[in-house]
């Protein structure tokens, strides 16, 4: 646990600084384009949340064991705190660079559609305590993930103005490594951090349980 | 299937008797249309103008829809019969109640907005259909979902219209093709996201059910 | 009637734990009861009667623990749900329907002829009621006609929770008799927190505290005061 704090902590400190201060300017963008060492992590952390409630929804519903449900609650509340992040800092970006705060794009979308699934998410468990309102909600985090492909669909027939990828193509990153290697290192520090978040919650909801457990003579 | 049938007559007559979903819908639905078109009754924005109708129209009307049937579901529950036919029946019954909300605007629709909803009525059948239909797959899952964990019928709209975002954005871009005149191959890309939309979410909200309304 | 069947026990629960919100109501229970016998179970309130009589009607399923009826999991075989009839605490009826279109649903649900109804209206002296909204009856009258429901397609084993609240002495009577001619017939299970039921109607009883069930001397032998005991967690 220390580990893990340390280590987020550590990477953290290097990649902001990196990222401000060392990682050349873009020549286009200009210093705007600095906010991308926080919104492509921040979009990388808030999809591997997302894969994490997934997983631990289905597990929870197949298994019925707590653990996953906890798992899943941990997740889908930092999950909805990164997607959060990735549309604020996304529209940070867009205004200087792009001239607009939003847009009607797949992906802008499906983000946007995510925040208001998962907040759902969240506000069942809050108002529907218990086992009941821990599988109504496993059951919103099954269909949050089997809407994202059709969310995707229906917005690429609508219209497409996001830049085209530029780190995760086919034929591989377009940026320079000069700025690769502060993005990868954002990256890490953000994926260490949500771990890091992610094991004290499940802690703190694990504990939460005993406790209830011992105060009500449990099994 | 002879249940399925059982059990939607069963809802047709309990909905005559109290007409309350229809109502609470067709109101809601009267409402919006009034309070859209006095915003801004142009004919472009027709299609929109359908679809946020229909959309909160389904929301408000189906939250009512499991609240009143919570003790009689036990003896559903009980019965030998598959628990996935109680959704599909419900599903059916909440279509025909939106399909019945869908037909009773047109009227508006071609008053206070565009007369061309008349000329095009047989392709606009389509994306009605299958759009309403996504509209009672999801919400009726979703009401099943509130009334197990006892939450809020207000939260309904919250819950089910982001996920059905998509089906509502290809039903709006299909019946703005029509009305534009377009044949019914043109929106055909339209068409198919919404059966793929209806037959992804039937698939799960029949699994899914089951797991809600266990115990 | 139908057949109990050649299973010589109707009910065989080992070891059901049922838990709600991960707090136990029902820890490791057994129970073996007779094809054909009139088993009164008796608990304080909030004791688990009606979580057991759910688990056995298999509208719950054990968190932990087997339950098998007339030989069978109902689990595995959800068609034995044809042979269960259960009126739980709370009316299972549709509110705007009449007496009379609720127990023809009931019957199609269930595959049984539609005259069946009428039998089933007269025999518990409902005809009156018939064409009456549920929602204008009396509780005790809503009561007796859910009973009816759940004799509607002569189920094997009859589930009843607390069945006599709220009925006035003829009702009462009439309800009494059904258990009655039911020995030998059907297997029937209530739960009822009167000691004077059981000793009354029940062929065997027993108390169900702090999740579990101890079983009884038979019921005539019931003392009061042994009940009582029993429900307020002292030694007599």
């Amino acid at each position: 646990m220390r580990l893990l704090l340390t280590l987020s902590l550590a990477l953290m400190l290097t990649g902001l600084t990196w990222a401000l201060a060392l990682a050349p300017t873009e020549a286009i963008q200009g210093p705007p384009q600095r906010i991308m060492y926080l919104h492509v992590p921040a979009v990388i952390t808030a999809y591997a949340a997302l894969a994490v409630v997934c997983v631990a929804s289905l597990l929870f519903l197949w298994r019925r064991d707590p653990r996953w449900d906890r798992l899943a609650l941990a997740a889908a509340e930092l999950a909805v705190l990164f997607i959060t992040m990735t549309l604020v800092t996304g529209a940070l970006w867009g205004r200087p660079v792009w001239g607009t705060w939003w847009t009607w794009d797949a992906r802008l979308t499906t983000t946007l559609i995510l925040w208001f699934i998962y907040v759902g998410y969240l506000v069942v468990r809050a108002w529907a305590p218990g086992e009941r309102g821990a599988r109504a909600a496993a059951v919103i985090g099954v269909i949050g993930i089997l809407d994202v492909p059709l969310i995707h669909w229906s917005v690429i027939l609508l219209r497409t103005l996001h830049p085209q990828p530029t780190v995760f193509r086919p034929e591989g990153p377009a940026l320079p490594v000069s700025m690769l290697i502060p993005l990868a290192i954002n990256a890490a520090a953000f994926l260490t951090l949500f771990l890091t978040l992610l094991t004290l919650r499940v802690r703190q909801e694990r504990t939460l349980a005993r406790l209830v457990e011992i105060l009500e003579g449990g099994a | 299937m002879s249940h399925v049938l059982l059990l939607v007559a069963k809802d047709l007559r309990l909905e005559w008797r109290s007409r309350e979903i229809v109502m609470s819908m067709g109101l809601v639905a009267l409402l919006l249309v009034v309070v859209l078109a006095a915003a801004r009754a142009e004919a472009s924005l027709t299609p929109a103008a359908m679809w946020v109708t229909y959309a909160f129209g389904a929301a408000v009307g189906f939250a009512r829809m499991f609240a009143t049937e919570r003790d009689p579901l036990t003896a559903l529950l009980l019965a030998p019969v598959d628990r996935s036919l109680i959704y599909v029946a419900k599903v059916v019954t909440n279509w025909l109640a939106v399909v019945v909300v869908q037909v009773a605007s047109l009227p508006l629709f071609g008053a206070l907005f565009t007369e061309t909803v008349w000329a095009h009525l047989p392709a606009l059948a389509l994306p009605l259909l299958l759009g309403g239909l996504s509209l009672a797959v999801v919400g009726t899952l979703f009401s099943a979902l509130i009334v197990q964990t006892r939450l809020r019928d207000a939260l309904l709209p919250l819950l089910m219209l982001p996920v059905m975002l998509p089906a509502l954005i290809a039903a709006m871009g299909a019946t703005t093709g029509i009305l534009e005149g377009q044949p019914l191959a043109a929106v055909a890309v339209h068409l198919r996201l919404l059966a793929a939309f209806d037959m992804l979410f039937a698939t799960a909200g029949v699994l899914l059910f089951e797991v809600l309304i266990s115990e | 009637m139908t057949g109990t069947g050649s299973a010589p026990w109707a009910i065989e629960l080992a070891g059901v734990t049922k838990a709600f919100d991960y707090r136990p109501v029902l820890r490791g229970l057994d129970l073996r009861v007779r094809t054909g016998e009139i088993v009164a179970v008796l608990g304080a309130n909030g004791s688990g009667k009606s979580t057991l009589l759910r688990v056995l009607a298999t509208l719950i399923r054990p968190t932990r623990g087997t339950v098998s009826l007339f030989g069978q999991d109902p689990w595995v075989v959800p068609d034995l749900r044809r042979r269960i009839g259960l009126v739980p605490h709370e009316s299972l009826l549709y509110q705007s329907l009449t007496v009379e279109e609720n127990l023809r649903f009931f019957a199609a649900l269930y595959g049984v002829a539609p005259a069946r109804v009428v039998t089933v209206l007269e025999e518990g002296d409902l005809g009156p009621l018939a064409g009456r909204r549920v929602r204008i009856l009396s509780r005790g009258q809503r009561q007796q006609v859910d009973v009816a429901r759940a004799l509607l397609h002569d189920p094997s084993l009859l589930l009843l929770d607390e069945p006599f609240t709220g009925l006035d002495l003829d009702a009462a009577a009439r309800l009494a008799s059904v258990i009655r001619r039911s020995l030998g017939a059907r297997t029937v299970v209530f739960a009822t927190h009167d000691p004077a039921e059981a000793r009354l109607l029940a062929t065997g009883a027993a108390v169900l505290r702090a999740g579990r069930l101890e079983p009884t001397a038979p019921p005539e032998a019931l003392d009061e005061a042994q009940l009582v005991a029993g429900f307020r967690g002292h030694r007599s």
